[in-house]
């Protein structure tokens, strides 16, 4: 009994906690500096390693406990149970065809990026390589392969060529911001993202265009016998363009505004830059982007798994809570439709401002959502130059962003493992210096684990001291 | 930052550091080089097919760049900038991904000291500053270091 009352007098006096909700206001998003609750300590933790260009990880999720190292070169790599990388690749992009690789890698943004396997991989075999295609001038393809069971842990070239099946198939006029992930949602549809289609400034105005699959994420129903895929109904704009008798009165200005005469019905959010990766959180099925940005602000979106899609990020009006473009300090500018939950900032947050000695990136990288080591729906991001690991979560009644470590490592990508524990890569591949996708040093494979939790003699990424 | 360990020298002022070098210049006591990021000891022994010249054999020995002032070495160590460094870097060192190398808010203290460069370019930093060991060689760096101290000069 007195313990009920305790407990009763301290639930009474401790803050009312409210449910996570998207910032209605620019000071409501959350910038490093913050304090996750529970105070999280985490390190990073090897499992394999000597890959060339590692940019992505995934598991099948069919109980084997495989894990797919995405090589950019154009192959994937098993690293087993035990730690150990197969020799052959589960699959090979780069000899399959007798004229040479499928995949493009002249830039380091190009390359295979990402593969993800069916929900029912299990049963169906299939698997979906994202690359840049040699073939198709540098367009973005999107390939279905189905696994012979008599053969789980390599795709032959047969196989291969037997087997493939285009589902997207989409020109790029530009060799940077490609975007690439693709993964699997809690509703088993294929979402992509898909960056502006570069240069710099999205000169096409891709991300607010509707007739573009550029600087969107996208969401298809790949369970589609004779097509690539279909749209799924409830994609929010399935039939914004659909053809209709035009009807000038009786129709409300809300319902003017739904006709999007030439809307692609792929899209399911809008206003994105570079949605290089994106995650699911395994617990609860919220989608959160990081949206690689420009010059000055990097943007980490959330979506909660009730949404029903139609969010507009606001490239190029914004990038993270600024104004696009950045001249100074203190611009002014209407916000573009929904804001991000957390941003931060590069070396300089403004062109002219005095630089950053710490939290500060270049790059954002997202990694997975961490519901363990102390942890609950914690996004969990890394960067692509200055090697630190933020955390974003709710505390109860706002968004807080805090580094968790500071390494010597450029983060590529990330995924979830089976139990929900979050993969990382690194890649010693950068703008500079990069000599070819097979030439620069080894990438490594790496696991998200409490700091107290590290296994007795495993090796740790190198991190800072304080 | 400082170090967590106030008693390593490369955190020591540069004056110090030269008279401590005075001191011990002339013994066989080698320099010892560390990780910028976790103070690990750092195995500076030549690259395949790396010949160690004199000058990288003198800062072994004494921690400091003999090719300091030196113009030819700075004109070389120019050119290797412009190829490595200047795309993070800025060609004015001022930075843009990589921090600022010419104001004296350090991003690491330990860069006031040739030493403590040193250990950046060659071993690495955060991230996009990766290590140069197998790119470069430490003659080379040495260079790379006396362009920057000159870069630094010229803009006081």
């Amino acid at each position: 009994m007195k313990r009920l009352l305790i407990a009763a007098i301290a639930a009474a006096c401790a803050p009312l906690a409210v449910a996570q909700t998207i910032p209605k206001s620019p000071a409501e998003v959350a910038r490093p500096g913050g304090d996750l609750p529970g105070s999280p300590k985490i390190a990073l933790v090897k499992v394999a390693d000597g890959f060339n260009d590692p940019v992505g990880v995934s598991s099948a999720f069919d109980g084997t406990g495989r894990l797919f190292v995405v090589e950019r070169v154009g192959k994937v790599k098993i690293v087993g149970k035990d730690g150990k990388v197969l020799p052959e690749p589960f699959l090979d992009l780069t000899k399959s065809n007798p004229l040479g690789t499928e995949v493009l890698t002249v830039f380091v943004e190009q390359g295979l990026w990402s593969i993800a396997f069916h929900p029912n991989f299990k049963q169906n075999g299939y698997v979906f390589a994202s690359f840049a295609s040699v073939p198709f001038n540098g367009a973005h393809m999107v390939v279905r392969f189905t696994v012979d069971p008599s053969s789980p842990n390599k795709i032959s070239s047969e196989q291969l060529n037997k087997t493939a099946k285009v589902i997207l198939n989409i020109p790029q006029p530009y060799y940077n911001h490609y975007g690439g992930k693709i993964l699997f949602g809690p509703d088993g549809m294929l979402y992509v993202g898909k960056g502006d289609a570069g240069w710099e400034g999205d000169p096409l105005d891709a991300g607010q265009t509707q007739t573009t699959l550029w600087g969107k994420m996208l969401r298809v129903n790949v369970d589609a016998e004779d097509a690539s895929y279909t749209i799924p109904k409830d994609n929010p704009f399935s039939t914004a363009s659909r053809d209709q008798m035009m009807n000038l009165f009786g129709i409300t200005e809300e319902g003017f505004s739904k006709i999007k005469i030439g809307m692609r019905p792929e899209i399911w959010a809008l206003g994105l830059r570079n949605p290089w990766q994106f995650t699911f959180d395994p617990k609860s099925g919220d989608l959160w982007i990081g949206d690689v940005g420009q010059n000055h602000w990097e943007e980490i979106d959330w979506q909660p798994a009730s949404s029903k899609g139609g969010e507009n990020y606001g490239w190029k009006h914004n990038q993270a809570s600024k104004c696009h473009p950045m001249t100074g300090a203190d611009d002014k500018c209407p916000i573009v439709g929904t804001l991000p939950v957390a941003e931060y900032p590069h070396q300089e947050p403004y062109p002219g401002a005095t630089k950053l000695k710490d939290n500060w990136g270049c790059s954002v990288t997202g990694l997975g959502v961490a519901n363990y080591a102390d942890m609950k729906g914690v996004y969990i991001a890394g960067d692509w130059c200055s090697g630190r690991v933020w955390g974003v979560g709710w505390n109860g009644s706002k968004w807080q962003m805090q580094e968790l470590l500071h390494t010597s490592l450029q983060f590529t990508g990330g995924n979830h493992d089976e139990d929900g524990s979050i993969l990382a890569v690194n890649c010693y591949c950068f703008y500079l210096d990069d000599q070819g996708a097979t030439a620069n040093p080894k990438g490594a494979l790496w696991r998200v684990a409490a700091a107290n939790a590290v296994p007795a003699g495993a090796e740790t990424a190198k991190t800072r001291n304080k | 930052m400082p170090s967590c360990n106030p008693t390593r020298r490369a955190v020591w002022p540069a004056a110090a550091l030269m008279l401590l070098a005075a001191a011990t210049a002339g013994s066989q006591e080698k320099i010892e080089f560390r990780h910028v990021f976790d103070d690990s000891v750092l195995d500076v022994g030549p690259k395949p097919g790396e010949t160690f010249t004199d000058a990288v054999r003198d800062f072994h020995a004494n921690g400091l760049d003999p090719y300091s002032g030196k113009a030819e070495a700075i004109a070389a160590g120019k050119v290797l900038y412009e190829s490595w460094c200047q795309s993070c870097h800025l060609p004015d060192g001022t930075g843009r991904i990589g921090p600022s190398l010419v104001d004296e808010d350090y991003f690491y203290d330990r860069v006031a000291t040739d030493i403590g460069l040193f250990e950046v370019i060659y071993a690495g930093a955060a991230g996009a500053m990766q290590s140069f060991k197998t790119r470069i060689t430490q003659d080379e760096m040495l260079k790379v270091i006396a362009y920057l101290r000159a870069l630094q000069k010229a803009g006081k």
